[in-house]
């Protein structure tokens, strides 16, 4: 495995400006506040990390842009199919993230959307670390980004889901040179079932919670001893994340 | 490393299967036709599969009781066929890289009807079905797929997408064979975005024809098992290149010289080990949309210089299919490696001006080698395989 984590960054952890971070005010204009926030965590990371010539964009997502796509269903149901704004439609692609941040890139590389419920991450992991194991790539970005709505909110609470569902945008810069970076990233693992004991002890379940993990665990610097990240979203979806300290 | 396609199957406007779709393509009066299930008041030509839900719940022996997402129903029909031809041995790790651009939209519909009137209404079971995931593990489970499976979501060029990851999880040894491929409802979300973005034709479509003047929608599933060659026991053909580019040019529009199609095309070879002279078929992505139409014959004729091999668009027939197109195109490619037939434009007449590229308007026989098949998409995601006979 030659996949190393060197940079990190969380839409909470912008430190740049938004403007700076999405230098088109065509675009920032027009993106809704999830995009922006997802977009501007992805710019934050290459800026962190240096701005190294990326060659492959992985995101992952379970709702993709939620808000987006209700904006648009809303509309084509109460005007009845009629004089329709194409915005959130075209914002409501899946991988809008991703091509948004090639378009402000201008980066033509190898670019993949993975939405797999509580597994987004974890497949977005597994793509990145064999295009790293490959040598199909040497420089990826990866995130994830989930957001609540007030209607994701209400359904939850309707299914009887417990109060504090998550969310939030994380990326990470991986190469597959070990050369001062934070943590190594192995191969996801998907068990059968997950030991209690191996759970985050506060749950704050939404489906891509363990990138939102991932990153606090590094927010605290370069990695000491291996860990293994452990989630079970809905307890139906058992996943591990490995990183381990470069050696 | 090439991989063996040992297995296929497919749902489209032909109706369910591959000998359906195969007769399909040998016709040359196929017309497409407003919806009959779909509940609309856009009266377009679309690919509509020619069964009810009920009616594929009951063939595929599912309890009538509970709801299926369309996606769902569809992406059963062609796994279940593309298992069964592949006949894989007891005991193999089989992965499952599904696709979907709708997901369970179609219930949604229903569901939000309701819900926007009054927050507590809507039933639940008709929302649970919203997201990607929900059609590849309802698949999976009626299919008793229980190793790894994933979803990728990359708009039109989805499903071509699962199969270059399916292609790598076998040249990593992640499984000993993978189930990839991709499956979308029609839907009044898709059918109203692509008019509200002035794309969708309220004629039949007309790839690179000079008049085209947007795509027919479509709706459809296909899957494709795909093994080592060396563990494979037959082969319908190879997966021999597959690439993803992005354009990196506007968030749904392609660049005026194909930016992203001519990098996929060319990565897609250079995998492949072949000049593109070693093509003798290209099912293209050839949606009828000015704009695509005109870009990637910019990008072909980049690529392949003055000689670009026979090449024609099958959307006439299935509509477009969204997360199904690569997939649905893969099988359709590898029928033509198969049958040694180059499936007809339909709908071609005149040239687009600025190009003097012409598709292919008859049934071609022809034996074929190596076939190239691309898939482009919103967010610029350009993807393009390489079959080998």
């Amino acid at each position: 495995m030659n996949a190393y984590i060197h940079a990190i960054a969380s839409d909470t952890s912008l430190t740049e400006d938004i403007k700076l971070l999405i230098p088109n005010p065509q675009m920032r204009r027009r993106m809704s506040v999830l995009l922006k926030q997802s977009v501007g965590a992805a710019m934050q990371c290459l800026h962190n990390a240096g701005h190294p010539a990326v060659d492959a964009i992985v995101t992952a997502t379970a709702f993709g842009c939620l808000a987006d796509s209700e904006q648009f269903l809303k509309n084509l149901l109460e005007n009845d199919e009629q004089m329709l704004n194409p915005t959130p439609f075209i914002q409501s692609t899946f991988n809008t993230v991703g091509g948004q941040v090639a378009l402000l890139c201008d980066n033509v590389s190898y670019n993949m959307t993975y939405t797999h419920r509580g597994h987004s991450f974890e497949s977005a992991v597994l793509d990145t670390v064999t295009l790293l194991e490959t040598g199909d790539a040497s420089c990826v970005l990866l995130g994830a980004f989930d957001f609540k709505t007030p209607t994701l909110e209400i359904i939850l609470k309707r299914m009887g889901w417990p109060e504090g569902y998550g969310e939030g945008a994380y990326f990470f810069l991986l190469s597959s040179n070990p050369d001062g970076a934070l943590a190594q990233l192995h191969l996801p693992e998907f068990p059968a079932y997950l030991d209690k004991a191996d759970l985050p002890e506060t749950p704050v379940y939404f489906p891509t919670q363990s990138a939102s993990s991932l990153y606090d665990l590094l927010a605290k610097g370069p990695l000491k001893k291996p860990v293994r990240l452990c989630h079970n979203y809905r307890d139906r979806e058992p996943a591990v994340l490995l990183v381990s300290p470069t050696k | 490393m090439r991989v063996a396609v040992t297995g296929m199957g497919v749902v489209s406007a032909a109706g369910v299967g591959v000998d359906a779709l195969l007769a399909a393509l040998r016709r040359t009066d196929w017309m497409l036709s407003p919806s009959r299930f779909l509940k609309t008041t856009r009266q377009v030509p679309v690919g509509e599969v020619p069964y009810t839900n009920a009616e594929l719940q009951q063939r595929y022996g599912l309890d009538p009781r509970k709801t299926y997402s369309r996606t769902s129903l569809l992406g059963i029909a062609a796994a279940t066929e593309a298992l069964q031809s592949a006949n894989l041995p007891k005991g193999s790790r089989i992965a499952f890289v599904s696709s979907t651009t709708v997901g369970g939209m179609d219930l949604t519909e229903q569901f939000y009807d309701c819900f926007r009137h009054d927050p507590q209404k809507g039933r639940l079971r008709m929302v649970v079905h919203h997201d990607s995931a929900d059609s590849t593990k309802t698949i999976a489970e009626t299919l008793g797929l229980q190793g790894f499976a994933t979803t990728i979501s990359t708009a039109c060029s989805s499903s071509a997408n699962a199969m270059l990851l399916g292609k790598r999880l076998l040249e990593t040894n992640w499984c000993d064979a993978v189930l990839v491929g991709g499956t979308d409802a029609l839907c009044k979300f898709t059918l109203n975005g692509f008019a509200s973005l002035m794309i969708l034709d309220n004629a039949p479509c007309r790839p690179f024809d000079e008049t085209r003047a947007g795509l027919n929608l479509g709706e459809g599933a296909a899957y494709l098992v795909m093994q080592r060659p060396e563990a494979a026991t037959h082969a319908i053909g190879y997966l021999c290149g597959a690439a993803n580019a992005n354009d990196a040019h506007h968030q749904t529009a392609t660049s005026a010289e194909g930016r992203g199609a001519q990098l996929a095309m060319r990565k897609a070879l250079q995998a492949a080990g072949l000049q593109p002279s070693d093509i003798h078929y290209i099912n293209a992505h050839g949606t009828g949309t000015p704009n695509n139409d005109a870009s990637e014959s910019a990008a072909m004729s980049a690529v392949f210089g003055e000689s670009v091999p026979p090449f024609s668009s099958t959307k006439p027939i299935t509509g477009h299919c969204l997360a199904a197109a690569g997939s649905i195109e893969a099988v359709i490619t590898l029928l033509a490696l198969q049958q040694g037939e180059m499936w007809p434009s339909l709908n071609f007449k005149q040239p687009m001006s600025g190009t003097s590229l012409r598709p292919i308007t008859s049934l071609t026989m022809c034996p074929i080698r190596y076939a190239m098949s691309s898939s482009f998409g919103f967010g610029g995601n350009c993807s393009t395989l390489i079959f080998e006979k």
